[in-house]
């Protein structure tokens, strides 16, 4: 039973991804071509390899994470606004497991990204693999949430694009306290983590609260 | 089969269900009501999209098959496709999935679009295939909230038919404002008016709700017209204008008719 249930998820999912068209594929132009091409353009021109290394940690910081709202808020968006939406909530009352399914196929293709920079320039970012993944959550949290609470995608989309400017600018002292950026690489897998702990657990918590609300307020 | 008891719901200030209580068996039953009455409020908290803030609605079915009355679908997918994803939510099993999609989207005529990308079609096929995926692994509920509003006569006979196919052993509740379309199709008849039912009963009995209270009147007798009195309609008839009235009172210099349903249903809420 158990087994079926995931097929039918991964059945559901595939369709609402397709539904997407061509959108689909931004995530993918980000983590495949536009980061590796930006260190790749960075070390051709003489950027010293160290330098290099932590320009593309802060620029993996960037974009990773926030790409984890794409897939769960454009491919779901007929479960928060639009046409369908009635009468989804009839066959099915929460989409939850569904969506964090999606953030886990989000989370391997941040895997295999970081292979293709371990196998092309040999950088071994897996040190910040977990401050990355919980990055990842909190933008997927607070984007699910956004839309789960407001039942607008547009909006929930630019207020996630709107705190990933103030993580760009996040070395501004006065914005530091809300930035999640990690200004200095990690030196095994849970260093640095403790901070990121607290993140996680209200992310869970504003992902679990939005997911009651949008069940009881349907 | 499906029973509603003391329903109430409430949307800040307004009331939209004030204590409905109803009991459905099998057969059509067609839901009457003016604008804001608490039709598709009613139809949402039967089919669980909304709870009630009071009473209860016991069903012995788990799957519903509901038509909203905004009906929209993925632009991007195949009707096929379509069908596929709300028979993967209805928990269709795989073995019969396809024969399924194939039955229902034959019953509605979109076998011919199964392949084409459902921005490709009209209004009416959408509503048709909105009818398919409600219709789709044989719920013995069926909600339909205004299912002809935007459809052209052939395809409301088209929807009438179908409704024919399918109405075996089934329990089928049908909202709309077209009284016409509760006479040719529902054998049952529920009004709804400010949140309550006000009455349930077969469309005979809604007609009688108007007896003795029809009229046609001559136009020149209007301004003698007195009491409490409503002109449903003019007609024109040997070169000469008619009034159709409904009154309370009997009017002297007015031919009596026979009342159709709509008079009994205007009678039940001007009353």
């Amino acid at each position: 039973m158990p087994a079926e249930k995931l097929i039918r998820s991964i059945k559901l999912i595939q369709l609402n991804l397709k539904s997407m068209g061509l959108l689909y594929f931004i995530p993918y132009v980000f983590l495949f071509l536009i980061l590796p091409l930006s260190t790749y353009i960075s070390l051709t021109s003489g950027t010293a390899k160290e330098q290099c290394f932590l320009n593309s940690y802060f620029q993996i910081q960037m974009f990773c994470p926030f790409f984890a709202v794409w897939w769960t808020l454009f491919g779901f968006r007929e479960f928060s606004e639009g046409k369908m939406r009635e009468l989804l909530l009839v066959y099915q009352k929460s989409i939850l497991k569904e969506l964090i399914i999606v953030w886990v196929y989000y989370i391997l293709h941040m895997i295999i990204m970081l292979v293709l920079y371990l196998c092309l320039f040999g950088f071994n970012y897996f040190h910040s693999m977990m401050i990355l993944t919980i990055q990842s959550f909190a933008f997927f949290s607070v984007g699910i949430s956004l839309s789960f609470l407001i039942k607008n995608i547009a909006l929930s989309f630019v207020i996630c694009i709107l705190y990933e400017l103030i993580g760009m600018f996040g070395q501004i002292d006065i914005l530091q306290p809300i930035s999640m950026l990690s200004l200095s690489f990690p030196q095994n897998f849970f260093d640095g983590i403790v901070p990121y702990l607290f993140i996680l657990l209200v992310s869970m918590i504003l992902l679990i609260f939005s997911n009651l609300f949008a069940k009881k307020y349907a | 089969m499906l029973k509603l008891h003391n329903c109430k719901k409430i949307f800040k200030k307004k009331t939209a269900l004030n204590g409905f209580s109803c009991e459905f068996d099998q057969g059509i039953y067609g839901l009457l009501g003016p604008n804001g009455s608490g039709k598709t409020t009613l139809m949402r908290c039967i089919c669980g999209i909304m709870d009630t803030d009071g009473g209860n609605i016991e069903s012995d079915e788990n799957i519903i098959g509901y038509l909203p009355q905004n009906f929209g679908m993925f632009k991007t997918l195949t009707v096929y496709e379509m069908m596929d994803y709300f028979a993967t939510l209805k928990n269709i099993p795989s073995k019969t999935k396809e024969e399924e999609i194939k039955r229902c989207l034959e019953l509605v005529n979109l076998t011919e679009v199964m392949n084409v990308k459902t921005k490709g079609l009209s209004g009416g096929m959408i509503r048709r295939a909105g009818i398919a995926q409600a219709i789709m692994g044989d719920p013995n509920i069926l909600i339909f909230d205004e299912p002809t509003t935007g459809l052209d006569p052939e395809e409301r006979l088209r929807f009438k038919n179908l409704l024919k196919k399918i109405k075996k052993d089934k329990t089928i509740l049908i909202s709309t404002h077209i009284v016409s379309d509760v006479e040719a199709i529902c054998n049952q008849l529920i009004v709804i008016n400010q949140g309550k039912n006000i009455y349930q009963g077969s469309l005979e009995e809604i007609r009688s709700a108007a007896k003795n209270k029809v009229y046609i009147v001559s136009e020149k007798y209007e301004d003698q017209l007195e009491g409490n009195y409503f002109i449903k309609d003019r007609i024109s008839k040997d070169n000469e204008n008619f009034l159709y009235v409904l009154s309370n009172s009997k009017i002297k210099f007015g031919e009596p008719a026979e009342p159709g349903v709509e008079d009994g249903y205007l009678c039940l809420l001007k009353n």
